[in-house]
């Protein structure tokens, strides 16, 4: 269960985005990946789930190049929740979590019409329950909420069954009582055994919630390790370029990252 | 299996017996007035010498089958377009797949006249218009009625090739003309068998790829997540588009707005998702076509091509479709 990047550089034409960027996801956990505006972390993700590739270095998943994985073999290990849900035509919450069956579809289920097979039918269910909307299977995208829509995202990654779940800023567009909830989702889903990165703009909640925060700045990681050693006062006002002060969260203890 | 379906299977077989029921009304409609009865009874016996069974099977039969075939042809290759554009406006004919076979056709007839080589020019043609079309979809920032405007631009100047094209040479002008305006009313039954089975072929691979037709329309990227091989399966569905837009066009000429309606209706009785819609999409293409040709041939005054009827139902459904659109873009 590891991701793995080696010296990994990249450019769009010629700006360079990463460089000798070197991150390991290994085991479960939840990651956060954080840093300034620009600094390449959503490149970094769409690096790490294989769809981008490298310049120079390499992306690995167990030890094998992520580039070399049928599209179906990569579904079937890492999921990815974009930011936002566009799906062009109004889809219901069932139809979309069923995508992430996808993968698994056999040539006759496809062309006699079949009716999803019972193993999938009973991956679809688990997924909506874990994330508790299974009582909107029948609703349509654009009638619920986006808290809502943002569990429905994240039911269709469960649905696929991957042991690795990335994610790019999902709680971007949520205020903040649905921005707790994905977290404290995401926060299960790790203890249960899945190794979850997570795209956060909050240094708040990167404090509050994750096992590991890596720093990307100036197109390189800065530092990555566990929270309470990356989340320092001289390394966050370094990498952001304002004065940030970490206190200790009243009830958890755990980093608190405010403006100072 | 989700929700919809309890539904959906007693609307698809409503749908498909309305449809059968439409046809045999249209068979019964003619210039030439004959008792219901006598039709009825021609429709058993097609190797009958009466007038009455040549009338029905040689010219009413082909035309209305002919009309369901291209009618779903053209509401398959909609259903895709829509979703590989990601554009609910998107059409073979508005957005230049047409006007592409159609050009295609004329420097097939005119380069290499007598080799029959129209169908291939066609195809090739469509596929290189959908090809256009498809990339202009893919810049950045471009919006739906931007991607459509592109595709009618193209069309018309892809027609406007082919018109140069003809005023150069009359001897192709005489037959591509008559292939162009050749509406429902030419189609032969070797043409319904190719058109049924390049239609077999496009109802197998579309239904194949259905669930995928609702991964690309989340985007490329989301659907190379969920595991789809977003090159080839985009590859294989834009050269089906084509496909299907090339053989409609072969057997009736330009016709518009069947493959943008029907993706629209039948999304509304079953649903977004390709997984139900798609078949839909050509069942209803092909309602609505056999419907706009009865309509056609059946005015008082003789007959008009069967494409101004597609666009007098279409057309303000397009304008409708475009105001909404902009409507739900500023808040």
């Amino acid at each position: 269960m590891t991701i793995s990047a080696c010296d990994v550089h990249f450019t769009y034409g010629s700006r360079v985005v990463l460089q000798e960027v070197s991150l390991s996801l290994a085991g479960p956990g939840l990651t956060a990946l954080c840093g300034p505006n620009g600094a390449g972390k959503s490149t970094l993700l769409h690096l790490l789930a294989g769809r981008l590739q490298p310049k120079a270095g390499s992306v690995e998943l167990d030890g094998r190049a992520i580039a070399r994985f049928s599209p179906s073999e990569r579904a079937r290990r890492v999921a990815v929740v974009p930011q936002t849900l566009d799906t062009t035509f109004d889809l219901s919450v069932g139809d979309l979590v069923t995508l992430g069956r996808l993968h698994r579809l056999g040539v006759r289920d496809r062309l006699l019409m079949r009716p999803l097979a019972a193993d999938d039918e009973e991956a679809v269910d688990r997924a909506l329950r874990a994330l508790e909307i299974e009582g909107l299977r029948a609703r349509r995208v654009s009638q619920i909420s986006g808290g809502e829509q943002a569990r429905a995202m994240l039911a269709t990654a469960l649905a696929q069954g991957a042991d690795h779940l990335l994610l790019d800023e999902p709680t971007a567009h949520l205020d903040p009582a649905f921005r707790r909830e994905i977290l404290e989702i995401l926060t299960g889903l790790a203890r249960s055994g899945r190794t979850v990165l997570i795209v956060l703009h909050d240094l708040m909640l990167a404090g509050l919630y994750a096992d590991r925060v890596a720093l990307l700045a100036g197109h390189r990681i800065v530092a990555a390790g566990e929270t309470e050693a990356v989340l320092t006062q001289e390394t966050l006002t370094e990498v952001f370029r304002t004065p940030l002060s970490v206190q200790r969260h009243p009830v958890s203890g755990r980093p608190l990252v405010l403006p100072g | 299996m989700t929700a919809g379906l309890t539904g959906a299977r007693p609307r698809g077989i409503l749908l498909l017996g309305l449809l059968a029921l439409e046809m045999l009304a249209a068979v019964l409609v003619g210039p030439t007035a004959i008792a219901p009865w006598a039709v009825l009874s021609a429709l058993g016996h097609p190797n009958s010498a009466s007038v009455v069974a040549a009338i029905v099977w040689q010219v009413r039969l082909p035309r209305i089958v002919g009309a369901a075939f291209v009618g779903a042809a053209l509401g398959l290759a909609g259903a895709i377009l829509q979703a590989l554009l990601r554009n609910p406006l998107a059409d073979p004919y508005l957005i230049g797949t047409s006007a592409g076979a159609g050009l295609g056709a004329t420097v097939a007839e005119i380069a290499l006249p007598q080799l029959g080589l129209m169908p291939l020019g066609a195809f090739v043609g469509a596929t290189l218009a959908v090809l256009a079309a498809s990339s202009a979809s893919r810049m950045r920032g471009a919006g739906s009625v931007t991607i459509v405007l592109v595709g009618y631009a193209l069309s018309v100047v892809l027609g406007a090739v082919t018109s140069l094209l003809l005023a150069f040479d009359h001897t192709a002008l005489l037959s591509v003309y008559f292939w162009f305006l050749g509406g429902l009313g030419g189609v032969t039954w070797l043409q319904i068998l190719t058109l049924g089975a390049v239609l077999a072929v496009g109802l197998g691979v579309g239904v194949y790829h259905r669930r995928e037709l609702d991964a690309l329309a989340m985007g490329e990227a989301q659907a190379y997540y969920l595991g789809v091989d977003v090159q080839r399966t985009r590859l294989v569905l834009l050269l089906l588009a084509g496909l299907t837009t090339a053989v409609a066009v072969a057997a009736a000429g330009l016709i518009g707005f069947v493959g943008l309606v029907a993706p629209h209706v039948a999304r509304r009785l079953f649903g977004a998702s390709h997984d139900r819609s798609l078949v839909a999409s050509a069942a209803g293409g092909a309602g609505f076509l056999v419907l706009a040709d009865t309509v056609a041939r059946s005015l008082p005054f003789g007959e008009v091509p069967v494409g101004i009827i597609t666009a007098l139902i279409g057309g303000p459904f397009f304008i409708w479709l475009i105001l909404r659109s902009d409507r739900r873009r500023s808040p």
